[in-house]
């Protein structure tokens, strides 16, 4: 299952554009995520939050499932495979467990946003809301490791693709 | 069979990376076991604990922003029924 090369570079041109801007969008939540943290201004809490909600149902979910499904695109429409390089493999792995714990994490946004929407919630209740600073932050350092992946592409193949490889030859 | 080559087995990077992230994993499940870290372990990603959509999950899985939901709405209900008893008194 070979695309030919117009189609190879579609899909490799939309993966790396929902890649790169899923890190982005990331980027773009972190500091809201960190205003939760730092910030005791009810005001600017209540922003922070309603706008991690927004980037995070908007920009991140969308780009980071359009990225999970391009690279399997990517992966089984050219001759790397999904099971031949354990780069790919690793990248997959990583790639789907960020992405499990961004859709459950993002249930958990939503109710935060809207506790701090809520204009009958506290200024006090609205402190004693946590942040997801440790799942934002963790989430970057895997999508910088996965991107790290894919552009060193470091050697080995699996005995898989070994084979696969010799009956080529 | 004299031609047959012999596959070259897993490189070492991938089983350095491999025992890293047994490792992260092993340290992750401890601080979720000793309750190291508060509500933010991966024990919040329980699906059933989210939204209450399963009324049989437990309590170690609950979502913090539902149980600081909860938290808020009974201090409210508290100080509104406080007030109003004030006003009927």
């Amino acid at each position: 299952m070979s695309m030919g090369p117009r189609l190879r570079k579609l899909a490799l041109t939309v993966h790396i554009a929902a890649s790169v801007g899923w890190i982005g969008a990331v980027l773009a939540y972190i500091p809201l995520d960190l205003a939760t943290r730092a910030s005791e201004d009810p005001l600017t809490l209540r922003a922070a939050y309603v706008g991690m909600q927004l980037v995070a149902q908007w920009a991140i979910v969308p780009l980071a499932c359009a990225a999970f499904a391009t690279g399997l695109v990517v992966s089984l429409g050219t001759s790397w495979g999904l099971f031949r390089h354990y780069w790919v493999i690793l990248s997959l792995a990583l790639t789907a467990i960020a992405l499990l714990v961004l859709l459950s994490e993002t249930r958990t946004i939503s109710t935060l946003a809207t506790i701090a929407a809520d204009p009958t919630t506290s200024d006090a209740e609205l402190r004693a809301l946590p942040s997801t600073l440790v799942h934002s932050i963790g989430g970057l350092v895997v999508l910088l490791i996965i991107l790290a992946l894919n552009v060193y592409k470091p050697r080995g193949l699996t005995r898989y693709g070994w084979r696969k490889q010799q009956e080529a030859q | 069979m004299a031609d047959r080559a012999e596959y070259p087995g897993m490189p070492r990077w991938v089983k350095i990376t491999g025992i890293a992230l047994l490792v992260i994993l092993l340290i992750a499940f401890a601080l979720v076991a000793l309750g190291i870290g508060g509500p933010h372990g991966p024990g919040r990603h329980g699906g059933a604990a989210q939204g209450g959509e399963d009324a049989g999950a437990s309590s170690a899985g609950r979502d913090e922003a539902s149980v600081l939901v909860q938290g808020a709405r009974v201090t409210r209900a508290a100080a509104h029924t406080t007030a109003v008893g004030a006003l009927h008194r």
